[in-house]
């Protein structure tokens, strides 16, 4: 088979920017990415074992940008890995991938930081406890009728503290539940994004 | 058509592409041009040709279809898929459910179509 140089440069043109584009898989991955996408423009842009360059513009024009190709290959690989995943560091790439390709991506990505952030402020309180024991506590707001649990400045109007020394295990506590939750919330969401099995393999 | 039917079109289209697929492996091994050439000559299934080695790529990670590269006489490799055991039985479900799905909602469009003798609106 043959072709011509401009053949020749528009193709490696395309599967550079995909191979760019696809830089966050391993080095095999990538590369059999770009292996299947180079056969296919050789196999569809010849005509009797010559690839000419009309063939190949229509050839990619008919693919799509590479930059779409390796999202789509990016958002599987991080949803497939996401879905058996409880790290909150693989939800919320996924999330956050998610939230590019639109506004309900965007609300779920929102979900996981709010969560993880709670969870956080929760531990942050159990171990600022110990250094500022007037400060940091469970505080009841009458007026508001609510339970803060946070840091309150000495200007601010003395208010009743309820947990005292129970206030780390608690605050460890709802952490850790806020933490579960949040992780249990997204995998659930990111599940029904991506059909699991045993929905079409229980019939 | 406006914009929420194009909408709808398409995911109809998304939805329909992995049985599509699976269905096109039923006989036997085929490379990514040759499903795509089956899905666009029995259909207009595909809008960018470049989606299906993606879902490809998903479809195997599932471990619903294998790969395997083939030299082929034009001088370049040929990358094979064919379905797995648990392709060939979630490609049978699937059918399944299409079927009775596309029968019952035919029966129900079946006077939308037939518009000429329908009441205007």
């Amino acid at each position: 088979m043959t072709g011509n140089n401009e053949s020749t440069q528009l193709m490696e043109y395309y599967l550079g920017r995909l191979g760019r584009a696809a830089a966050r898989f391993p080095p095999a991955e990538r590369e059999e990415i770009v292996a299947e996408i180079r056969s296919h423009i050789l196999e569809r842009s010849q005509i009797g074992g010559v690839v000419e360059a009309g063939r190949v513009r229509e050839t990619l024009e008919a693919l799509g940008t590479p930059e779409e190709i390796a999202s789509q290959y990016v958002t599987n690989a991080l949803f497939e890995r996401a879905a058996g995943s409880r790290s909150p560091w693989v939800l919320i790439r996924a999330t956050l991938h998610w939230a590019a390709l639109g506004a309900k991506g965007f609300g779920i990505f929102a979900i996981a930081i709010a969560g993880y952030v709670a969870a956080g402020a929760f531990f942050v309180c159990a171990i600022l406890k110990a250094f500022f024991p007037e400060n940091i506590g469970l505080w009841y707001l009458p007026s508001a009728g609510l339970f803060a649990m946070g840091y309150r400045g000495a200007a601010e109007p003395p208010m009743p503290e309820l947990l005292g020394h129970w206030l780390p295990p608690v605050a460890m506590v709802l952490g850790l539940l806020t933490i579960i939750w949040t992780t249990h919330i997204l995998r659930a969401l990111i599940r029904r994004k991506r059909p699991a099995k045993p929905s079409w393999q229980a019939r | 058509m406006n914009d929420s039917s194009d909408k709808w079109e398409a995911q109809v289209r998304k939805g329909s592409l992995e049985l599509a697929i699976l269905a096109a492996l039923w006989k036997g091994r085929l490379y990514g041009l040759e499903i795509l050439r089956l899905l666009e000559g029995g259909s207009n299934l595909i809008v960018a040709e470049g989606t299906v080695y993606p879902l490809l790529s998903r479809l195997k990670a599932e471990g619903l279809i294998d790969s395997e590269w083939v030299e082929s006489e034009g001088g370049h490799p040929r990358k094979y898929y064919r379905l797995t055991k648990a392709g060939r039985q979630r490609a049978a479900a699937m059918a399944g459910v299409w079927a009775e799905f596309a029968a019952s909602l035919g029966a129900l469009i079946q006077p939308l179509l037939s518009g000429k003798h329908g009441k205007a609106l």
